[in-house]
């Protein structure tokens, strides 16, 4: 007797086609040769096993090294808008470190703009020029700034500061 | 990193990773594409009414990636494939994995992306179709195909036994 095989496609999609795939008529002439067909079975039986083993050996997991990656990343990323202010805070040149300090330790920018050429001049005196204009800045700045207690413990620090550079440089 | 998107990345990793690597098929490039995927989902990561980056957001963000990927290399790749080693997997592989590999590597870069989507990660057609562009049909029927190509592969490994 000749037998007329289900074709492998309709095989697949009776296995692994989305639900509505196979119409009702489609779908019961399929279950009704499987259950009378070993042979057919039999290939549905393989296709199926093989599918599933792909499904369960088929994925790789990520390595631990991934999380890490990102975090790493994504700090760098965070981080990467603030580094013009963290470059200058470190000081690339001198003129960047004296603008930061003293903008940060005085308090406007009139006061900067006002210092700057000093600064720069400053600068031809190597660091105990630069060192004397921030530390008049700054005093200067505090002592508008604050009461007779902050001024007095201004011009103590500074007075010390001073004396001690002026000891290297006598001591030179 | 801040929490929730931490754990978003706990959440997602192994996907992005598991699509990343069967295309590139070493790790330092799949974890390359991993990480960039990671890396725009954070960028993007207050964008949506959902919290989150959906899963299939990232899942098409990741799909670029490797497309991106995939022009790169050389033409050989979609031919005579290279060594399928490697993933972040331990060398003790069973000999199931072993064939499973065979039969993966047997794909073409396309068939085998569209196994990993709907076989490994569950997305149904349509979902598949809006994220690559390629009409339902055409994936039903390079599905069709792989696993015909998979399942003969493996029945010739010794799926039988
Ligand atoms: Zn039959």
């Amino acid at each position: 007797m000749n037998v007329q095989h289900l074709d492998e496609e309709l095989l697949d999609r009776f296995a692994f086609g989305e639900p509505g795939e196979l119409d009702e008529v489609e779908r019961l002439r399929v279950e009704e040769h499987l259950a009378k067909c070993s042979k057919c079975s039999e290939a549905l039986e393989l296709l199926v096993r093989s599918v599933r083993m792909v499904e369960y050996w088929g994925s790789v997991k990520a390595p631990e090294s991934l999380i890490t990656r990102v975090r790493m990343k994504l700090r760098h990323k965070t981080v990467a808008p603030l580094m013009p202010i963290v470059v200058i805070a470190l000081g690339i040149t001198d003129v960047a470190r004296l603008w930061v300090l003293a903008w940060s330790l005085s308090g406007g920018l009139s006061t900067i703009v006002e210092a700057l050429p000093r600064m720069l001049e400053a600068l031809s005196y190597g660091w105990t020029g630069i060192l004397r204009v921030v530390l008049e800045i700054v005093a200067g700045s505090w002592l508008r700034m604050g009461g007779i207690s902050a001024q007095m413990g201004v011009l103590l620090t500074v007075g010390g500061l001073v004396l001690l550079m002026r000891r290297k440089e006598w001591a030179n | 990193m801040l929490k929730p998107f931490e754990q978003y990345v706990l959440k997602y990793q192994d996907m992005v990773y598991n699509i990343a690597w069967h295309v590139t098929r070493n790790q330092h490039d799949a974890e390359d594409i991993a990480q960039e995927s990671f890396v725009r989902a954070f960028e993007h990561f207050t964008d949506f009414s959902t919290g989150e980056p959906p899963k299939s957001w990232l899942c098409t963000v990741t799909l670029n990636l490797c497309r991106d990927w995939l022009r790169r290399q050389k033409p050989v790749l979609s031919g005579e494939e290279k060594d399928y080693r490697g993933g972040g997997q331990a060398a003790d592989q069973p000999e199931e994995r072993a064939a499973v590999k065979e039969a993966l590597n047997a794909l073409d870069p396309e068939s085998r992306l569209l196994v990993v989507l709907f076989h490994l990660e569950g997305f149904s057609h349509k979902e598949i179709s809006e994220m690559t562009g390629m009409p339902i049909s055409m994936i039903k029927n390079r599905l069709f195909r792989a696993r015909k190509k998979m399942k003969e592969i493996l029945m010739a490994e010794g799926l039988r036994r």
